[in-house]
Formats: C-alpha cells, sequence, structure tokens
C-alpha cells in the first residue's frame, strides 16, 4: 500500500513537472504566470534528486557509507573537521552561488525565456550537478585532493599542467568580467556609488570589531554590519539629492574601473582580516537572504512574464552580445547550468568536512540544484520586464542610441514597443537618472528584482529603495568575488613564481605580496578597462570570453570524471560523463572557432579587428579616433589569442584522455587507481 | 506546534546558523581538542582559520 503511494506521488510530481514545463514551452501570444516556472523547476529537481542522483550514487560511484572519510580519518578541528551534512550543504552553497547565475541568465534573456529557462533547468540535473557529485566523489576518496592534482595523477602530467593554466585564465577573465558589471551598474549613479563605497569602512569596522573587541564573533559582527548597510542605503539617497556630494559620486566608467582596480590592488595586499573577510561574512548573509526574499517575492506577487518564449534575436543580430542561440546561449548560461568553477570548490574544502560518503549525494547534487534555482529566479525577474524596457537597460548606446528618444524609436521597430516616457519614468521612479545603457545584466536584475520587491513590501514607494538594495546586492558579492580571486590568484602566482626566486614564492614576505598583487590585478585590470571603453559595451566580448573559460574547465573536471570512472571499471555508466563532456566540447569548441573567424565584426575578434584597419587605412575615422580603433585592434587580437589558447589547451587535453581511455578499454595499461585504501568508520555504531 | 517543539526548532536553527558562519568554530575546535589546555586563544584561532580560509579557492563566480 504504501509503495503504491510513494508510486503515485512521485507520478504527480512528474506530471506536474511535465505540465508546466510544457506551459512554458508551448504559450504563445500571452504572458506565463512565473509559478509555472518554479513548478517546472521544482518538480524536475524533485525528480532528478530522487532518482537520477540516487541512480548515481548507488550504481554508478557506490558510494560506501562504511569507509571513513578523510574528515574522519585526518580530523584535526582546522582543514579536515567531521561536519553535520546540513551545515556542509550550507557552506558548499555559500562557496558555489556567485554573481553568474544572476547575471548569465538576465543577459541571455535577449533569446526569450524558453531557451536559457530549459538550459538551466536540464543542463543542470543532467550536467552541472552530475560534474559536482562526481567530482566531489573523487576528491572525497583521495583526501580532499584539487581538481589539478587528480588530473595529473589520473590522467597525464599534461592535464594537470592544463587544469592549473585553465584555473588561472578563468580568473583573469572572471575577475575582469564581474569588475565590469559592477562598473557598469555604478556609473553615473551617486546613489548606488556611494551606497558601496560606505560598505568599505563597515566592512573594516566589522573587521576590527572581530579581530580585537570581540574575536571570532561572526554572527554578531555581521548583524551590526547588515543594519549599517541597511542605513547606508537609505542614505545614498541623501547622498544624491545633495548636489554636491552627488558630483563627487557621479563617476564615468573609466573612473570607477579605475577605483575598482585600486580597490582590488589594498584587498588583496591588506591583512585578510581587516576587509576581505568581514566583507565575506557580510555579502554571504546578504546573498542567502536577498535570494530567499526574491524566492519569496516571486511566490507572493507571481509575476507575469512579459518577454516572449523566443524572442527574434535567435538569429545571432541581439543587441545585448552578437551570436546564435547555438552555442552563445549556453556559453552565456554556465553557472546555474554548468561551471566548471565549482569543480574547484568540489575539490577543495567540501570533501574534507563530510562526514560520509553518502553525504556527497545531498551537498554536491543538491548544492547545484539551488544554484540551478537561483539562475531561474533571475531569468524570471528579468523576463518579468517590459520587454521594450528590459532592451534599453542592456544595450549599448552603439546600438540603440544615447538618448532615450532614439533607444525607443530602434527598440519599437525591432517589434518591442517602448516610449520615451516610460523609460525617463521608470529611471526616476528608482531614483536615477537614467537606466539606458546600463550593460552587464545587473541593473536590468535590480530593477526586476525591485518590482518583485515592491510588490511584497512598500508598493511604488519604495521602488528606488529596493533597487538600490539590489544594485547592493549585486555589488557586494561581486567584490567579494573580486577581493577573494585576486587573492587567491596572488597565492599561485606567488607560488609559480617561487620556482624562479624563492623569496616571491614567501606569501608573507611584503614585497613578493606587492608584486604579485600588482601582476594579478594588472590582469584583470586591463581586460576591465578595454571593457570600459569597448564602445560596445565591453560584455559584448568578454562574457563570452568567460563562458568559453569555464566551460573549458568544466570539461576539464569531466574528463578526468570519466577517466575515473573507467578505472574504477565502471565503462558501462561512464555516459553519466561522456554525454555532457561531449555537450561542452561541441559547445566551447563551436563558440571559439566563431568567436575567433566569424566574418560578423560584432561576434568574430578578427573580423573586428580588420574591420577598424580598413576604416583606419582608408582614412574613414577622424583623427582622433585613430588611437581609439588602433587599441581595439589589438584588444580584438588578444582576445582572439586568449581564445585560441582555450581552444589549444582543450584539444590536448582531450588528446590525452582518449589515448589513456583506449589504453585502459584494451587492457594496454593497468588501470591504476590513486584512491586511498577503504578504511573502516568507527562511527557506523554510533550513528552518526 | 506546541511552544516546546517551537524552542527545540529555534535551537536547532540557531546551531546551524552558528556552524554555517563558523561562529561556533572555535567552541568546536577547543571541545575536540586533546589534551585539553593546549588550545590557541580564540583570536589566535580566528586569524588562524582566516589565513587558512583565504588562501585557497573558497568562492565561485
Amino acid at each position: 500500500m504504501r509503495q503504491a503511494l510513494t508510486i503515485a506521488l512521485w507520478t504527480a510530481i512528474a506530471l506536474m513537472g511535465a505540465g508546466a514545463l510544457a506551459s512554458i514551452a508551448f504559450t504563445r501570444g500571452e504572458p506565463v504566470s512565473a509559478i509555472w516556472f518554479v513548478l517546472a523547476a521544482a518538480c524536475t529537481y524533485l525528480v532528478a534528486y530522487r532518482f537520477y542522483s540516487a541512480f548515481l550514487a548507488a550504481r554508478v560511484l557506490g558510494l560506501d557509507d562504511t569507509r571513513a572519510t578523510p574528515a574522519e580519518r585526518l580530523d584535526d578541528g582546522r582543514d579536515f573537521c567531521p561536519t553535520s551534512k546540513w551545515v556542509v550543504i550550507g557552506h558548499h552553497f555559500a562557496a558555489i552561488a556567485g554573481p553568474g547565475p544572476l547575471v548569465g541568465p538576465t543577459l541571455a534573456a535577449q533569446f526569450g525565456y524558453l531557451p536559457g529557462t530549459l538550459w538551466l533547468i536540464l543542463g543542470a540535473v543532467l550536467g552541472g550537478c552530475v560534474q559536482d557529485f562526481v567530482i566531489l566523489f573523487c576528491s572525497l576518496r583521495r583526501n580532499g585532493k584539487s581538481l589539478g592534482q587528480m588530473a595529473r595523477e589520473e590522467v597525464s602530467r599534461r592535464g594537470g599542467m592544463i587544469a592549473i593554466v585553465s584555473v588561472l585564465a578563468i580568473m583573469i577573465i572572471l575577475l575582469a568580467v564581474v569588475a565590469l558589471v559592477v562598473v557598469n551598474a555604478l556609473k553615473e549613479s551617486p546613489w548606488a556609488a556611494s551606497t558601496l563605497f560606505m560598505t568599505i569602512p563597515i566592512a573594516m569596522l566589522m573587521g576590527v570589531y572581530m579581530r580585537f573587541w570581540r574575536p571570532g564573533r561572526v554572527l554578531e559582527a555581521s548583524v551590526l554590519g547588515f543594519a549599517l548597510v541597511l542605513l547606508a542605503v537609505v542614505a545614498g539617497q541623501w547622498v544624491a539629492d545633495a548636489p554636491r556630494w552627488a558630483a563627487v559620486f557621479t563617476l564615468t566608467g573609466p573612473a570607477l574601473a579605475i577605483a575598482v582596480i585600486i580597490y582590488g590592488f589594498a584587498a588583496s595586499a591588506l591583512p585578510v582580516w581587516l576587509l576581505l573577510a568581514p566583507r565575506d561574512y557580510l555579502s554571504a548573509f546578504i546573498k542567502v537572504g536577498a535570494i530567499l526574499a526574491l524566492a519569496g517575492g516571486i511566490l507572493i506577487v507571481r509575476p507575469a512574464i512579459l518577454m516572449p518564449p523566443l524572442t527574434r534575436f535567435v538569429d545571432g543580430t541581439g543587441p545585448v552580445f552578437a551570436g546564435k542561440i547555438f552555442p552563445f546561449c549556453f556559453i552565456t548560461i554556465a553557472c546555474g547550468a554548468v561551471s566548471g568553477f565549482h569543480a574547484l570548490i568540489a575539490s577543495g574544502t567540501t570533501p574534507k568536512l563530510l562526514m560520509r560518503e553518502g553525504h556527497a549525494r545531498l551537498v554536491g547534487y543538491g548544492a547545484m540544484l539551488m544554484e540551478s534555482f537561483v539562475g531561474v529566479m533571475a531569468m524570471v525577474a528579468a523576463c518579468a520586464l517590459h520587454p521594450g524596457v528590459y532592451f534599453a537597460i542592456n544595450s549599448p548606446a552603439g546600438i540603440v542610441g544615447a538618448t532615450v528618444e532614439k533607444a525607443a524609436a530602434t527598440i519599437s521597430m525591432w517589434g518591442y514597443p517602448v516610449d520615451a516616457a516610460t523609460l525617463e519614468a521608470l529611471a526616476a521612479r528608482v531614483g536615477e537618472r537614467t537606466l539606458l545603457n546600463r550593460t552587464g545584466g545587473a541593473p536590468s536584475l535590480a530593477v526586476g528584482m525591485a518590482q518583485i520587491f515592491s510588490g511584497t513590501i512598500g508598493g511604488d514607494r519604495l521602488l528606488g529603495i529596493w533597487y538600490h538594495f539590489a544594485i547592493m546586492f549585486e555589488a557586494l558579492f561581486i567584490l567579494t568575488v573580486l577581493d577573494a580571486g585576486t587573492r587567491v590568484g596572488r597565492f599561485m602566482v606567488q607560488e609559480l613564481l617561487g620556482h624562479v626566486y624563492a623569496p616571491l614564492g614567501r606569501t608573507s614576505w611584503y614585497p613578493s605580496v606587492l608584486v604579485t598583487s600588482g601582476l594579478i590585478v594588472g590582469g584583470w585590470g586591463y581586460f576591465l578597462y578595454q571593457g570600459v571603453r569597448d564602445p560596445l559595451g565591453g560584455i559584448n566580448s568578454l562574457w563570452p570570453l568567460f563562458g568559453i573559460s569555464n566551460q573549458l574547465l568544466s570539461a576539464v573536471a569531466l574528463v578526468v570524471a570519466t577517466t575515473i570512472l573507467l578505472k574504477m571499471g565502471r565503462g558501462r555508466w561512464a555516459w553519466v560523463t561522456l554525454a555532457p563532456m561531449a555537450w561542452l566540447v561541441t559547445v566551447t569548441m563551436t563558440a571559439s572557432y566563431q568567436k575567433i573567424f566569424h566574418p560578423d565584426p560584432r561576434i568574430g575578434f578578427l573580423a573586428q579587428a580588420r574591420v577598424l584597419g580598413d576604416q583606419i587605412a582608408g582614412g574613414l575615422l577622424p583623427p582622433d579616433k585613430v588611437a581609439q580603433a588602433e587599441r581595439l585592434i589589438f584588444n580584438n587580437r588578444l582576445d582572439a589569442a586568449v581564445t585560441a589558447l582555450f581552444v589549444v589547451l582543450i584539444v590536448i587535453l582531450i588528446a590525452e584522455a582518449l589515448y589513456e581511455w583506449y589504453r585502459i578499454i584494451s587492457g594496454r595499461t593497468v588501470a591504476a587507481l590513486q584512491e586511498t585504501p577503504h578504511v573502516p568508520t568507527q562511527w557506523a555504531e554510533a550513528g552518526r | 506546534m506546541n511552544l516546546r517543539a517551537l524552542a527545540v526548532l529555534s535551537a536547532r536553527a540557531w546551531a546551524w546558523l552558528r556552524a554555517v558562519s563558523g561562529d561556533d568554530a572555535y567552541e568546536a575546535y577547543v571541545a575536540g581538542l586533546a589534551p585539553p589546555g593546549a588550545a590557541p586563544t580564540r583570536q589566535e584561532f580566528y586569524l588562524d582559520r582566516l589565513r587558512r580560509q583565504y588562501s585557497r579557492i573558497n568562492r565561485c563566480c
């Protein structure tokens, strides 16, 4: 009887999910309620977790709860620390959920809501969750080794080197692109800029509190910091309303870029307790709180989705970024569907905390489902905007024009009617001078979130406060990624340079700290500045680069996972990692080829360099624009070279892996698995 | 839900929040440390924890 009820329950959930998916896929000509998105995602996640992750755990990986985990065997109370699975999933989710699942879906909404939503849901359950879960398991069986170490030991030495180079490359590009998102969100906005500026002394005050006054009292300091940040959001409006102060905080893109570069250098070089750690605590709390509030808001407000399922821009002519739905939708949304960067977290702190192998299923697969849901909510927030408003905010001036009249006319001509008065009124309601050409995804997401929040609390009266709260929330945790990424990048460069000159490898030697911080900040700072000066908005070139590098890292992780499955004698189940890997390689290679060689100058880096070169040679540019064009030519060639580097890396890695797989399958080599030996757990009896 | 159940639930939620945020890390470390008396001060432990936490990739995109 009980079994029959269980079957009936899961059949009902599956049917409800299928119905919701069909509703969002096949409705035409009328707005769809956001509730269908929530239902489609939640039911798919439930079914995938209950059945597919159980299959992965039992049949593919053979999780063994009688085996002692590294946290049990190597428990030192610091790095290796047995922790409840509900606490580990909290840590893991806070670590993997960054700005990517918010910004990527917002940008991909230019294709319409359907492609991005389907990719977020299906990509996660069949790709991203599998990657995170399998890599977590592999690291768990290897004393918490990193992805690079596993690639070196299980695939080849070159595989390990490729993983390390990929991590550094992705980090530089990632930091540049997230910094660009912040700059575009804050430029010409005294309210937003002053609010974010005030978070720096707030974080430092928290740092002093936790360092000297109440050491390690994270919750007390976070509550204090949160209250002050809310005050800063309100005070930002006073700044914007005071002409003298508003002038101080009304900053151009290049000025903000320089400020962010200086900030990144300081955060990397200053003691970690002073700025980085307190900001991280603060942003983690606000991040989780804002995401929960957004989920609650969507359920209460149930906004109508005004964006059509597919827009005319599936043909590759989109104003937000150029390129057809394949491969660019799948490059634009990385985090939220499949993100290679997660493999670094899954082979970092998390495996050192798990008390049982069985917990890897909840933490690895489950946390990624939660991130996918964050992506779906971002898609809902972006698509609840009127399409005309969405395109006005996210399109660069070079495409829609720099005045509201021109932009409204251009966007209306595309079939998404909007008028100048609507755009001006919306900007005034959120307390901004203009929302036009605010590329990068953050401002349009903030408008979408503010509409949902104000529909729950405060109504139109609080729209401005909610908008700036959302901007502050996005900018705060983007800056946290910037701080932490720059610092880790610094350590990686120090480790490399330490082989050349030993003192440079000492993380506490200040000259080395300054030099290596400068190198990392200089790397992402260059791409950031290039993006800010790019007439197409920068996101057009940088976000695809970021997506390609992130998916490359995912391909590395899935190659490692497949190799380990083959060595474990689970070749018949290798398709679970092989299929998403094949998809990602196809997407990455196609996108890379198009970004380098596509004849459309908005897509192909070399084509754009060629067009600019022809304009200079033909004397078509005024003398004051020639220097800018020459710089753009150099930048486009540099972007093409970086993309080509990614392609070379993935081709080498796949060739190495295919050779290794051939040797294993044909029996030419003994599959030497680098697992730690089985040690029985001492906790089984205690029921821990 | 009676008051007792609510109190138990609240205590669990508070314990979870402290554990996730690292607020209870020092107490947990001292409780598990042997032999007793060898523990660092709360401030030393906090600084060492931060140093370890931020010398590896701990935040994603």
